[in-house]
């Protein structure tokens, strides 16, 4: 079966910095892989690559077995690509109640003097719709004509999450999608990323936190300095091991950098 | 219970413009027993139906996180252009000065949308440009226009006994809600006010969005100035001067957010009607010209401390209904 996502031997340079070095990787469908590394260890560069926002320098990108080479957030976008950012980068807005934000650029309409004029809003409509999608996915709002303002954190999260499913998406990618959510709340959206998968939606999760890696993601990556050290099988390793590999490498890195530098 | 009475405060709170505008209609009511006549009304309406068309244009760029302080000017420009066209041609002098507002409205637009221009500044800037433009074209002076003739009926006529101002201000203001509460581009207007990246991360022309609000806004001075000039018969090119803080204080009263994205059209038109009954309460009352000034000054600085009141109380209601 050919993966839904496919990335042969990607380098990305700026200027001189090698952010991406010879990754090659693939994500099938309905695959949910967890993306860890330190900082600086090339994850965003990675991630920013497959949604399209940076060209990589060199290398094969392949959606569906087939060469993408747009390379632009709104054609990864139309491949079914989704980015779900932080909340202090929020792409939802405040002042919209639930409802408007999930159907935001994708407005359903009444017929007005029984023609499709694309005129007046059909608010009941998409409020209905918004219901059954939030219910289905477990997603627990006071009610969806709330403003997304009064939300809480995590409420927010899963909201955006919850507008991906709208957007038709197959791979989703999450960075830090817990960073700033209380703990009851994580779980939730951590189940909400199940829920995907469950639909047969893939999606790279990108956290700190080797909780959330080892409830959501199948396989586990591990990035240092640009270079994929590790992609495993969730069965076959342990959280210490992940651990370890981000640390320890880091330690032979610098030894090997140390032997490498020419003596003044 | 509990529920009704928790619903019933929210409207309250959230239609706070309206209980100060039943609040001060009965203060007057008591006060002076001419408040409450039709032809009272009727006069302070009139008066409104400029600074109150105006006022609505200005909050829709307000409400899309921009602001628009050429208006004064664009409005003035508009009214004099009706007024030489006016005697030529009935229907020039209406399309005129719709196309001119149109048109400044876009230069507005471009200067922010395209170059980047803050639009506080940018407007102020074309508020002089705009000015000094009319200035040299109209050679100081005031364009005259005719005082009879179907153009002169636009602010000085009646149908069903009602003056046309009224009419076209009610007009406008329904039209300016419908396309904030029922269209997609009102909800974008909104959607940009309050995180334009969230709407152009949603696949939406933001700043389409941006630039047809200051057309729009353009087009709504236009009607204003078509009005005015039917009004005054001749035009000076600082005649919109006095509309500044008029229309400014109506949109800020009404609870639209300088931070953008927030706000209602239809409070905007009961703002206006506000500023209108206190005028004219001082008027009737017989109030001093300085005292007037000052009461005004406290009025608006009280409705904003209470505005800042309610949206709190507004938002706390909110939180604790979770």
């Amino acid at each position: 079966m050919t993966p839904l996502i496919e990335l042969r031997n990607i380098y990305k340079f700026f200027g001189g910095l090698c952010a991406t070095n010879d990754v090659s990787l693939t994500i099938g469908k309905g695959e949910v892989i967890g993306l860890v590394g330190d900082n600086a260890a090339g994850k965003s560069t990675l991630m920013k690559i497959i949604a399209g926002v940076h060209k990589p320098t060199s290398g094969e990108y392949l959606i569906d077995g087939e060469k993408f080479v747009a390379h632009s957030p709104r054609s990864a976008r139309n491949a079914g690509i989704e980015m779900v950012f932080q909340i202090q980068d929020m792409a939802l807005v405040p002042e919209l109640d639930v409802a408007d934000n999930l159907f935001l650029g994708k407005e359903l309409y009444r017929k007005t003097l029984g023609l499709n004029l694309n005129l007046v809003l059909d608010r009941r409509a998409m409020q209905e719709r918004s219901r059954v999608l939030l219910h289905e996915l477990g997603i627990n709002i006071p009610a969806v004509t709330e403003k997304v303002k009064y939300l809480s954190g995590g409420q927010q999260q899963s909201v955006s999450i919850a507008r991906t499913v709208f957007f038709d998406a197959r791979l989703v990618i999450l960075d830090e999608p817990t960073s700033s959510i209380s703990i009851k709340e994580t779980r939730k959206v951590l189940d909400l990323i199940l829920q995907l998968k469950a639909k047969g939606i893939s999606s790279i999760i990108v956290s700190h936190r080797m909780d959330d890696i080892f409830t959501t993601a199948d396989r586990i990556l591990v990035l240092r300095r640009g270079r994929k050290i590790e992609d495993v099988r969730k069965e076959h390793t342990s959280m210490d091991d992940i651990i370890k590999k981000i640390i320890n490498a880091e330690k032979e890195s610098m030894s090997q950098e140390t032997l490498n530098q020419p003596t003044a | 219970m509990k529920d009704v009475s928790k619903r019933l405060a929210q409207l309250c709170l959230s239609h706070s413009i309206v209980a100060v505008l039943i609040l001060l209609s009965v203060a007057m009511a008591l006060l002076s027993d001419k408040f409450f006549t039709a032809a009272n009304w009727a006069n302070v309406l009139n008066n409104l139906a400029v600074p109150g068309i105006v006022a609505l244009g200005v909050a829709l760029v307000v409400i899309a996180g921009g602001i628009d302080l050429s208006f004064s000017s664009m409005l003035a420009a508009c009214a004099a252009l009706a007024a030489w066209l006016q005697p030529q041609n009935f229907w020039l002098a209406l399309i005129g000065p719709l196309a001119l507002g149109a048109a400044l409205g876009a230069f507005n637009g471009l200067l922010v949308v395209k170059l980047g221009a803050n639009p506080l500044i940018s407007t102020l800037g074309t508020q002089w440009l705009f000015l000094a433009a009319l200035f040299i074209i109209t050679g100081g002076g005031i364009v005259q226009g005719n005082m009879e003739g179907p153009f002169h009926l636009i602010a000085n006529g009646r149908l069903a006994g009602v003056p046309l101002p009224i009419l076209l201000l009610l007009l406008l203001a329904a039209a300016t809600s419908f396309l904030t509460t029922q269209t997609s581009l009102g909800k974008y207007i909104y959607a940009h006010g309050s995180n334009n990246c969230g709407l152009r991360f949603a696949g939406v022309n933001a700043n389409a969005v941006y630039l047809k609000t200051f057309v729009l806004m353009g087009l709504i001075v236009g009607v204003a100035g078509i009005v005015l000039s039917s009004r005054l018969g001749g035009v000076r090119p600082t005649e919109g001067n006095r509309y500044l803080i008029v229309v400014l204080t109506a949109v800020l009263l009404s609870g639209v957010s300088l931070n953008g994205g927030v706000g209602s059209l239809f409070h905007v038109l009961i703002a206006t009607v506000v500023l209108g009954v206190i005028d004219n309460g001082m008027v009737l009352l017989a109030v001093e010209y300085k005292y007037q000034q000052m009461i005004k000054g406290c009025v608006f600085i009280l409705a904003i401390l209470y505005n800042n009141y309610t949206t709190k109380q507004l938002a706390m209601l909110r939180v604790s209904k979770r």
